[in-house]
């Protein structure tokens, strides 16, 4: 990101914005994706964060918080897109039945991805931002706290239930697994 | 049992593997063509901190002394009336406060504000972001959908909003301020949609979870009606922002649709009589026993663009939002005629509130 042009798209300069959206874009997709688990409502959550961010960039005081600033739209974005769909809308997402996981350890990393999966579909949206921003953006905590809106003790707190939730659910699924296999022995 | 620190590192391999970063088709294109005609917001003016902070270091020296000699006058006379035996205070209903939401992009949030009915005395009620403010009846307490607040921003109370994955969102209290009117819903991709809903819980404590719309039935709350035996919401169409009005009785009988209308807000009039809905930018007035929906028009803007609007206490004004490049607050007496605009910020208003808090002297 460059404080010129963010200085200059906060001057009203589109072509500014334009290149700034094309560096950013890729990755405000990737985090939108990984926290609403839905192409489709991650793709809005990702133009409405664009769109506000051009309409208010003038309010942005500090050119070298545009990132931190982007970020913060997006995950109120994709808040905001995520309760408009669980308010109004029946998305079937789906989930792969548990007997389905593969067996075996050659396959053993492939049924820990879908069990990771299953597990972060199982957690609420402000956990899988708090996950997603840690863990995949590589934030520090004060910066988590600052996209998402808590304070810091907040997003402890939320970290630590969602990665007890996440060991819970890998557990579960691998007694579900050794069951499964107990019984086709 | 696996490790936490094994769980961070499988979670972090994982998340990397599966970001996906590419774009969608037009979405460029998309993006692009919208931001280009649409305006930049201007820069924030600081006007409306001058009018929270008042006009006094805006006005002149040589008219201070003026200003002592009023304000002294002014005391007197509310010394004469105190010791009259008169109370100062207006009895209810009177036209106290307006509260408001602003959403502030730069904070990315909602920033909750009163103001006088006249635009003047901006005062910012907490420093915390918050959703969907309103009264009490009384004026003397603001609902914060999670927490109460007095009109001076300290914490009175706390409620726990999220329920594991339910989350429980209270904007409104009962007229008698036992219970709040909630809206519970589930944001887990897993949840059982039909607990979405209305519901109830004791003011005291947030606790006695009560529902009161049946199951499947779900949308924006609207209010207690003034007597509190009914409750208003209406119920957004797919991908809208709009959708039909209902009323139901508070222990969940008698489920109506009130109207034919699609309306993207609604509010209760004070004598229960009616309601007050902003619907396709058009403000009506819908009779509650018939459902017959009477136009109310700005006289002087007949195409006034509302997108919002709630009586003030004494039924004798209304307070609206009117989009135009932004969303600002205006105030019309209940014929249309007599608009004044009240707010003039370059960011949105987003919810609004008329109480009875006494006005700042």
């Amino acid at each position: 990101m460059s404080r010129e042009l963010v200085m200059l798209a906060r001057e009203g300069d589109h072509d500014a914005f334009t290149r700034l959206a094309l560096s950013s874009i890729g990755r405000l997709n990737a985090v939108a994706r990984l926290i609403l688990h839905d192409t489709t409502i991650a793709e809005d959550a990702v133009q409405d964060a664009l769109v506000e961010a051009w309409r208010n960039l003038r309010t942005l005081r500090d050119p070298d918080r545009f990132d931190a600033w982007l970020n913060r739209l997006l995950v109120r974005a994709c808040q905001d897109a995520w309760r408009r769909r669980s308010r109004r809308a029946l998305v079937e997402l789906p989930l792969r039945p548990i007997d389905d996981s593969p067996i075996g350890d050659v396959q053993s990393r492939v049924a820990l991805a879908d069990e990771l999966e299953r597990g972060l579909r199982r957690l609420t949206v402000d956990q899988r931002a708090v996950l997603v921003l840690t863990f995949y953006l590589d934030l520090p905590l004060a910066d988590v706290a600052a996209a998402t809106g808590v304070p810091v003790g907040t997003v402890k707190s939320r970290l630590n239930r969602s990665i007890s939730a996440l060991r819970a659910s890998l557990e579960a699924d691998s007694r579900h697994s050794s069951m499964a296999s107990e019984r086709l022995a | 049992m696996t490790s936490e620190r094994d769980i961070e590192l499988q979670l972090r391999r994982h998340l990397v593997d599966r970001a996906d970063p590419s774009l969608a088709q037009g979405q460029i294109d998309r993006l692009l063509a919208t931001t280009s005609v649409a305006r930049q917001r201007s820069r924030w003016s600081g006007s409306a901190h001058l009018v929270a902070r008042g006009v006094g270091s805006i006005v002149p020296r040589t008219s201070r002394t003026a200003l002592v000699l009023i304000s002294a006058a002014i005391l007197l006379l509310l010394g004469a009336i105190y010791l009259a035996g008169s109370n100062p205070r207006p009895r209810p209903p009177f036209n106290g406060l307006i509260l408001f939401g602003r959403f502030e992009e730069a904070a990315g949030d909602t920033v909750v504000y009163t103001i006088h009915p006249d635009g003047t005395g901006l005062h910012q009620v907490t420093p915390e972001p918050a959703e969907e403010p309103h009264w009490s009846h009384d004026g003397q307490r603001i609902l914060l959908g999670d927490r109460i607040v007095s009109p001076e921003g300290v914490v009175l109370q706390r409620y726990e909003a999220d329920r594991g994955t339910f989350h429980v969102q209270c904007p409104f209290f009962s007229p008698d301020e036992t219970r709040l009117l909630c809206e519970g819903f589930d944001d887990d991709a897993t949840a059982d949609l039909s607990l979405h809903g209305i519901y109830t819980v004791r003011a005291s404590d947030g606790e006695d979870l009560r529902r009161v719309t049946p199951g499947g039935a779900y949308g924006p709350v609207d209010g207690y009606a003034p007597d509190g035996r009914k409750i208003l919401f209406h119920t957004p169409h797919e991908g809208a922002q709009s959708g039909p009005l209902f009323v139901i009785d508070a222990n969940g009988a008698n489920l109506r649709r009130l109207g034919d209308l699609d309306v993207n807000s609604a509010s209760w009039a004070p004598d229960g009589r009616s309601v007050l809905v902003a619907s396709q930018r058009v403000l009506y007035r819908v009779d509650l026993a018939t459902g017959a929906a009477e136009r109310i028009q700005v006289t002087t803007i007949p195409d006034a663009q509302i997108v919002g609007a709630v009586w003030s206490p004494d039924q004798t004004q209304i307070l609206f939002k009117r989009i135009t490049t932004n969303i600002d607050l205006w105030v019309i007496n209940a014929d249309g005629s007599g608009v004044h605009q009240i707010t003039s910020d370059p960011l949105d208003e987003r919810y609004i509130d008329w109480g009875t808090h006494p006005l700042d002297p």
